[in-house]
């Protein structure tokens, strides 16, 4: 029997028959049910719920159009330093000539000592969440290290994929990934944060202290 | 019984009365469980309706541990077809030696590990330091108690027992140079000091906080990015997870996601959801080659099927200790276990069914409920820790506490007999003078207890 095989049956026996009832009766439920949030401003489009909600937690949120984007881009970065962006996504964002120094470190050809020496790093968003003001990255479209080595995260979202609830995200994720998940999704709520001495907030503590929505309007 | 000096007293009380001493501990905890608890309370006023999620959330739970080897099996099936390794550890021994050796084949030096509870449970550190491995905390709070050689004392908040100053002093002591007592100062100290870590370490390890059958999947989340850190930068990442982390599928992930953070530190979200599902595959231009999970028993599976079945529910967030008026009075440290609080009084005499000084935490709680008043998957502890009381009162140490109680409260109800009891008090103190422990029946009274 293989470890796998001796683990599960120990279990088996363990979860057999015999298991008594909960002492306190279950409540009756069919399926999970949704995480619905209460909306403080539930006639504003989502777009501008997504908006109230991420600048919340901190972030800045630059609108733009299809056509401006790598412009609005090279604002957000000007005079910040090196800026990091995946070699998938670069010309996709316009981000060939970001930055007035001019300096593009291209990931992962640059290395990871270069990349350890960006300021900024630009990245495609998969999605949005406007409950949470969370911003959806995967690893189909950006090195995970983009988003998470510089000090500054810049997402570049297009507003029709922001989406209402975690649930809408979660439950649905065939529409955004239909060959099943990528091997990593990560959902940005916020700038890095620590609560941990005195339980007083820092941010950036190892991830990006400074988070940025270049938003692109339908 | 009473501990000498600097040494740490074996009983709860006997840690409890030190702690109870500590103006500054009992402060930093005061402060610490109020804000949690009053962030919790307004974040879960955020959800329409967060009771009804709570009781759904523990029916999901109750789900999974009735059907836990079947998703055990297919989540592990489908994180292997995706390249991951799955490792089956009966153990902490099997657990430590599975991670020892994956560190070894990657003749790794450095370790950069995120927060994991469940590797604080085996003590994975010290079987990789005795292996010459050099191992890194980069959790903020993780960090600061690896430098004080001390063990967490909340599950969410590690440090909540230090200040500033407390940190600065380890900071300078372990940069050589000072740090201001600035807590700004002391995030960026540690920022720059474990960068390096992050990008020289070998191998990364990190718990898990959920793993998904229908994608074989784990999840994990944090606030720092240093999880991120550990489970992309090196090229292989290790996961250890205890065995009742799984979830049936991403709908259950949605509610135990919208539960978790809410309760634990009062945030929607907590900052890095992640959700890994495998190592790097062709066409990523990142990430680890290799992604291993320790799945863990280490005393689980007695608790699955019995009538403690739902200490297993735990999704480790923390507001019991932040509601319970032991906790909030002692903090954690006075638990004597990686678990404190009342999830940490249920799990510890339940893990460690051997051990006598485990079985005492039982007693530490006054039943009142709080606990499970917040608990996200509305575990019933104050339940627990009765059926725990009356299962430890069949054992030779309760009924030798029922014996002592009754024999007092005979003596006590007559003046003669409460006169004679204090004098024979007296005459067993002197008479228990320099001897560790009393003879028969009162000896295993005395094993919980320290002589007046």
């Amino acid at each position: 029997m293989t470890t796998k095989e001796v683990f599960l049956r120990r279990l088996r026996t363990a979860a057999g028959p015999g298991a008594p009832p909960p002492h306190r009766p279950l409540a009756p439920v069919d399926r999970p049910p949704e995480v619905r949030p209460v909306w403080p401003d539930a006639a504003a489009p989502m777009t501008d719920r997504w908006v109230r909600s991420f600048e919340v937690l901190g972030g800045h949120v630059h609108r733009t159009t299809a056509e401006q984007v790598g412009a609005t881009i090279a604002e957000v970065v000007a005079g910040r330093g090196p800026v990091l962006v995946d070699e998938r996504v670069r010309h996709r964002l316009g981000t060939g000539d970001a930055g007035d120094d001019g300096q593009v470190l291209v990931w992962p050809g640059c290395g990871l000592g270069e990349a350890a020496t960006a300021v900024s790093g630009v990245v495609e968003a998969t999605a949005a969440i406007a409950s949470t003001g969370s911003v959806v990255v995967d690893s189909d479209r950006n090195g995970r290290l983009v988003s998470l080595l510089p000090r500054v995260a810049v997402f570049v979202l297009s507003a029709a994929d922001i989406v209402p609830a975690t649930g809408d995200l979660l439950r649905h994720r065939d529409e955004h990934w239909p060959d099943g998940p990528p091997s990593n999704v990560v959902l940005v709520t916020g700038p890095s944060r620590s609560g941990d001495i005195e339980m007083r907030l820092v941010v950036g503590v190892h991830g990006p202290g400074e988070v940025h929505a270049i938003l692109v309007d339908r | 019984m009473t501990a000498a000096v600097g040494s740490t007293p074996v009983t709860f009380l006997g840690r409890a009365e030190r702690d109870l001493r500590d103006d500054r501990l009992r402060a930093a905890v005061r402060n610490a469980t109020n804000l949690m608890s009053g962030s919790r309370l307004d974040a879960l006023a955020g959800l329409e309706d967060p009771d009804g999620l709570r009781d759904a959330a523990r029916t999901l739970r109750a789900g999974v541990m009735a059907e836990l080897p079947e998703l055990l099996d297919e989540w592990s099936t489908r994180f292997e077809a995706h390249g991951g390794h799955v490792h089956w550890a009966a153990d902490a021994a099997e657990a430590t030696a599975t991670v020892r050796d994956l560190v070894r084949a990657q003749q790794a030096r450095t370790v950069a590990k995120g927060k994991s509870m469940a590797s604080e449970e085996i003590h994975l550190n010290d079987v990789l330091e005795a292996d010459g491995v050099e191992v890194v905390e980069t959790d903020l709070g993780e960090f600061i108690i690896q430098l004080a050689g001390e063990t967490p004392s909340h599950i969410i908040a590690p440090a909540i027992h230090h200040d500033r100053y407390t940190v600065a002093d380890l900071f300078a002591a372990d940069g050589g140079h000072p740090v201001e007592a600035d807590i700004g100062a002391e995030a960026a100290y540690a920022q720059v000091r474990l960068r390096e870590s992050f990008l020289s370490a070998g191998v990364g390890v990190s718990g898990v906080n959920f793993a998904v059958a229908d994608t074989g999947s784990i999840c994990l989340i944090e606030n720092e990015g240093n999880g991120r850190m550990c489970t992309s930068v090196p090229k292989v990442h290790i996961a250890i997870m205890g065995m009742e982390r799984m979830v049936r599928d991403w709908s259950e992930l949605d509610v135990m996601l919208g539960l978790l953070a809410r309760s634990a530190s009062g945030q929607a979200l907590s900052v890095y959801t992640n959700i890994i599902t495998g190592p790097r595959r062709p066409g990523d231009v990142d990430g680890p080659d290799e992604v291993h999970v320790v799945v863990l028993d280490n005393g689980r599976s007695r608790i699955l099927g019995s009538a403690f079945q739902e200490a297993l529910h735990c999704i480790r967030c923390g507001a019991c200790l932040n509601a319970c008026p032991v906790y909030r009075q002692v903090g954690g440290h006075a638990y004597g276990s990686v678990y404190a609080g009342p999830i940490g009084a249920v799990l510890t005499p339940l893990l460690h069914q051997e051990d006598p000084a485990a079985r005492e935490l039982a007693e530490a709680s006054t039943l009142c409920g709080a606990c499970w008043e917040v608990c996200p998957v509305r575990i019933p502890l104050h339940d627990l820790l009765l059926q725990l009381r009356q299962r430890d009162a069949g054992t030779d140490a309760g009924r030798a506490r029922r014996l002592g109680f009754t024999g007092w409260s005979w003596l006590w109800s007559t003046r003669a007999g409460f006169s004679a009891s204090t004098q024979l008090g007296r005459l067993g103190r002197r008479l228990a003078r320099g001897r560790t422990r009393l003879p028969g029946w009162a000896g295993k009274w005395a094993e919980g207890r320290e002589l007046p």
